[in-house]
């Protein structure tokens, strides 16, 4: 149980959250399900991280500070390196802006399997 | 908003989810602390067997604790134990050597892969202090608290963290938690008295203060505090007053008809003046009108309390062989009064009990742990009796030689809607019974004392205490 089945060059996830605990048990929790993680708390660290290493799906929350999830999620899609990668927003509250492209949104608390089973749906080569 | 209500994971301890306000709020994180041998394990376990029995998985984390085999075998002395459920719904799971090889990151990861597989419902992690211990700084557990915080609350795990503390300090422990409940005890001369107490439940409206508790072969029981209950409780039910009579004819016409429904009544007297033989009449009445009826005592064993009322020409055994009549009979030593309380209350309720004797009100001051408490406590009883419309005597003893007639207390008469009082007067060098009513709640009564005669065909009114130089002994 201690040696989670992950493998060294799994998926990596770019997660993107305000809050330092939820980062820290969502990395765990994914780490142990075989994903890397790489972590920001708002949506220009997420945009600086992702310069330097292209994730494979980024889980970003709505409401944070510096950059929120609305304008990182718009950012992306007008970047023609990361438009393609799959973005899920996440939120305690309702998305008030209309239109913002995500792939996927859950309103919070999310079920984790229900996370995980989007994620492995979005990163799944096409065709499958 | 459309925000989602967390739900309530009911314990299934006895008065738990009524000081909890229904239960917990599921998914959180709580701490559950007490000194050695509170019942913090017992407590936990008990909830986790339970959830299991319902099919849910239950996860117990050790730290630095008992045993598992020891564990096991002190459960094993509970009725709740189940052992078919270990291993298969129950894992023990020991987590200690993570936390000496690496700290506190190395028991986090533990925990998270750990919930990843397992998917438990609820976790329990013992020796919690140990964390605590091994934390190199005070900011390193508050990471730790509030990641484990975020790690249940996302895998949607009731968490218990046991803890050999007490209070509420200002610790990360007891603040980055979502409820804090303390299990303490005390000496009372030689009687060891359990408490509980919830500090806080984030998301609940719980009952405050302390609460009373055992724990005995079926695990814990908890007695919330009357007051508390009583508190909480709604108004009263609309109700249509009728008279209730004593069961003593010429009383009864003498007080119109006897008292109102569901109100109550004290019997003051002094020893051996007859006032538990007038509540047996009043019981006995009501028997013979197919009424259920309930004895409170504390003194009279019930096989005495039977003879007495047979020499009276008062037969109450086939009403205890029909179940018309129950007797609830502790001697007044290490009764826990909440406990009482409920147990009466529940008789009340599932008999539909309509006349109720207590014999008598001092012995349950008596048991009454904090002095303090008393009035309270009796006053909660009396309105939860009324609530529920049932009408009471209660007996209460004045000294053997006073000229006064009861205690000075000015909350008796709040206790109670009518009074009457039952005395020896010395008439010309003999000693004779002498009752009055110095209170009678919505009736006209006749104001005159009266002499009281028993036999053994009962109790019987002569006529008015019209005594030259009648003294009060």
């Amino acid at each position: 149980m201690n040696s989670p089945p992950a493998s060294p060059a799994g998926p990596l996830l770019l997660l993107v959250d305000d809050e330092f605990d939820v980062l820290s048990a969502y990395s765990m929790l994914f780490e142990y399900h075989g994903y890397r993680v790489l972590t920001a708390n708002n949506g220009a660290e997420a945009l600086a991280a992702a310069a330097i290493e292209r994730p494979d799906l980024v889980l970003s929350d709505l409401m944070m500070p510096v950059m929120d999830g609305g304008r990182l999620c718009k950012a992306w899609r007008d970047d023609a390196q990361l438009r393609n990668i799959p973005f899920i927003l996440t939120s305690a509250g309702m998305i008030k802006e209309p239109a913002l492209p995500y792939d996927s949104f859950f309103k919070k608390p999310v079920r984790f399997e229900v996370l995980l089973a989007e994620i492995e749906r979005l990163i799944a080569p096409k065709g499958e | 908003m459309n925000t989602t209500r967390i739900p309530l994971l009911h314990t299934g301890v006895p008065g738990l989810d009524h000081i909890l306000g229904g239960g917990f709020p599921a998914h959180s994180l709580y701490l559950i602390e007490g000194l050695a041998g509170s019942g913090k394990t017992t407590l936990a376990c008990q909830i986790g067997f339970e959830h299991a029995r319902q099919g849910k998985k239950v996860l117990i984390l050790t730290l630095i604790a008992e045993t598992h085999n020891k564990m096991l075998n002190h459960l094993s002395n509970f009725s709740f134990f189940d052992e078919s459920l270990v291993g298969d719904r129950i894992k023990f799971l020991g987590a200690y050597s993570e936390l000496l090889r690496g700290g506190l990151r190395p028991l986090q990861k533990l925990i998270a892969a750990t919930l990843a597989e397992q998917r438990p419902d609820i976790m329990i992690i013992d020796g919690f202090r140990t964390v605590r211990e091994a934390a190199p700084s005070d900011m390193s557990l508050s990471e730790f608290m509030l990641s484990l915080n975020s790690l249940v609350s996302t895998m949607e795990c009731t968490t218990f963290l046991l803890s050999p503390t007490e209070g509420n300090v200002a610790d990360s422990e007891n603040t980055l938690v979502d409820g804090l409940i303390e299990l303490s005890q005390y000496e009372r001369g030689l009687q060891l008295i359990r408490e509980i107490k919830v500090f806080k439940l984030r998301g609940s409206k719980h009952m405050l203060g302390r609460h009373v508790f055992e724990v005995g072969s079926d695990g814990v029981a908890i007695y919330p505090r009357l007051e508390a209950i009583n508190s909480a409780a709604g108004a009263e039910p609309p109700q249509t007053p009728f008279r209730v009579g004593f069961g003593i004819d010429g009383w009864d016409l003498l007080t119109n008809g006897g008292v109102i429904s569901g109100s109550t009544t004290a019997l003051l007297g002094n020893p051996g003046v007859g006032k538990t033989l007038m509540a047996l009449h009043f019981i006995y009445d009501g028997l013979k009108r197919g009424e259920t009826c309930l004895i409170v005592g504390f003194h009279e064993s019930p096989t005495r309390l039977l003879e007495k009322a047979r020499s009276v020409d008062i037969d109450l055994q086939p009403h205890l062989d029909s179940g018309k009549l129950q007797v609830i009979w502790n001697p007044p030593l290490e009764v826990l009064v909440d406990g009482l309380a409920q147990q009466v209350l529940h008789n009340i309720e599932q008999r539909k009990v309509v006349r109720l004797m207590v014999d008598g009100i001092d012995a349950l001051r008596e048991i009454i742990l904090h002095a303090h408490r008393t009035r309270s406590f009796l006053v909660a009883l009396v309105n939860e009796l009324r609530r529920r419309n049932v009408t009471t005597f209660f007996t209460q003893e004045l000294p053997y030689f006073a000229h006064g007639t009861a205690r000075p207390e000015a909350s008796e008469s709040m206790l109670f809607e009518n009074i009457i009082l039952m005395r020896y007067v010395d008439v010309g060098g003999v000693n004779r019974r002498q009752i009055g009513v110095l209170k009678l709640r919505e009736s006209t009564y006749d104001a005159a004392n009266h002499v009281l005669l028993i036999s053994n065909q009962g109790m019987s009114i002569e006529g008015p205490a019209s005594f030259q130089r009648a003294q009060p002994l």
